[in-house]
């Protein structure tokens, strides 16, 4: 039974996702940490986390929150919500592009959740603040990161590699 | 220009092994296997995948690998590529979320996971900027986002509904104005 919960809630979650995979994380954690208790709220972290490690898509993050909840079966019942339907969607706007692309009701459908969707991800970052940076050593890790993402071109695996250094130095 | 299935495969799963960052280093190796050294896509193929698939709710970088697939092979080939580019990411996040529970019981590791998080929440917040800087370009819109983010913070289970309300708030302003919120 919870299998088939996984799966559908990650369809919900890939079906308001608009502005991509990032706009997904706000709904997730609401979905795995808040509705459903699956997931601590330091665990979400963590599986953000190793979103932005792993390559490939961030809602693989998905993947994690199945595993923590039903091992190998709510891994793959996670994943495959996750992601059936917006590649559904997307192979079926290939067949009719025009219909669907230019279909008005989508499109401002997307205008309006958007700014809503930018508006959450400033929620799930203030709870990754509120779990992560717990003094001023912490702080300071995420300034630099900002910075550094800001002005320079490092990737962002070496500077999560540079902040699990930081943090252990720090202690 | 089409490619075999198994070729389909083999290239997505090493875009998908290769893809750190998202979905930017995702096009460029889409455009160096698919477009250069094959040559089954052209540019304005890869090009079309991101406009046509923007609009569409969900992971777009899987939305661009499914369209390609579809346009090399198929409903069958887009089912291969699109699985093909996510077992990594699967495989991975999988050994990972195993890997956690028993790496938590080192000593240091909370430190470790702090300063990690800590880089996220930076992340977050410049991609949350990037998105602004392209999205919340009136006054409609950065109002949708403020409403959402303090709805967000005070009924922490909201979140589906807010997307969903700003959803219908768009749909009716565009039905109304033809244009979205500003």
């Amino acid at each position: 039974m919870v299998h088939a919960e996984l799966f559908a809630r990650f369809v919900l979650v890939s079906l308001l996702a608009f502005g991509g995979g990032q706009a997904a994380l706000p709904l997730v954690e609401r979905m795995a940490v808040e509705d459903t208790g699956w997931l601590a709220p330091a665990t979400f972290a963590s599986a953000v986390a190793c979103s932005y490690i792993t390559p490939g898509p961030i809602l693989s993050v998905a993947t994690f929150v199945g595993y923590h909840v039903s091992g190998i079966r709510g891994a793959f019942a996670a994943t495959l919500g996750a992601f059936l339907m917006p590649w559904m969607l997307a192979t079926t706007v290939a067949r009719q592009i025009a219909r669907f692309v230019d279909h008005r009701g989508l499109r401002s459908f997307g205008a309006g959740a958007t700014p809503a969707v930018i508006g959450l991800l400033g929620v799930t970052a203030l709870d990754l603040g509120r779990d992560a940076l717990v003094g001023w050593p912490q702080v300071a890790i995420a300034t630099g990161a900002l910075l550094f993402g800001a002005l320079t071109r490092i990737h962002p695996v070496a500077l999560l590699a540079a902040g699990g250094l930081a943090g252990w130095l720090i202690g | 220009m089409t490619t075999s299935l198994p070729r389909l495969a083999w290239t997505f799963l090493q875009i998908g092994t290769l893809s750190f960052g998202g979905l930017g280093v995702a096009l460029t190796l889409i455009e160096k296997l698919l477009v250069t050294r094959l040559g089954v896509v052209s540019a304005r193929d890869v090009a079309d995948a991101l406009t046509h698939t923007k609009p569409l709710p969900g992971s777009t970088v899987v939305q661009v690998v499914g369209y390609l697939g579809w346009r090399l092979r198929g409903w069958t080939g887009s089912a291969t590529a699109t699985a093909s580019f996510v077992l990594p990411s699967a495989i991975s996040m999988g050994l990972l979320a195993y890997g956690y529970a028993a790496a938590s019981d080192f000593p240091g590791f909370e430190s470790v996971r702090r300063g990690i998080v800590a880089v996220v929440t930076a992340l977050l917040l410049g991609t949350m900027a990037r998105l602004a800087r392209q999205a919340l370009s009136g006054h409609v819109a950065r109002a949708v986002a403020l409403c959402a983010f303090v709805v967000g913070v005070a009924f922490p289970r909201s979140s589906p509904w807010v997307v969903a309300t700003a959803g219908l708030i768009g749909f009716l302003v565009v039905r109304d104005t033809g244009r979205g919120p500003r």
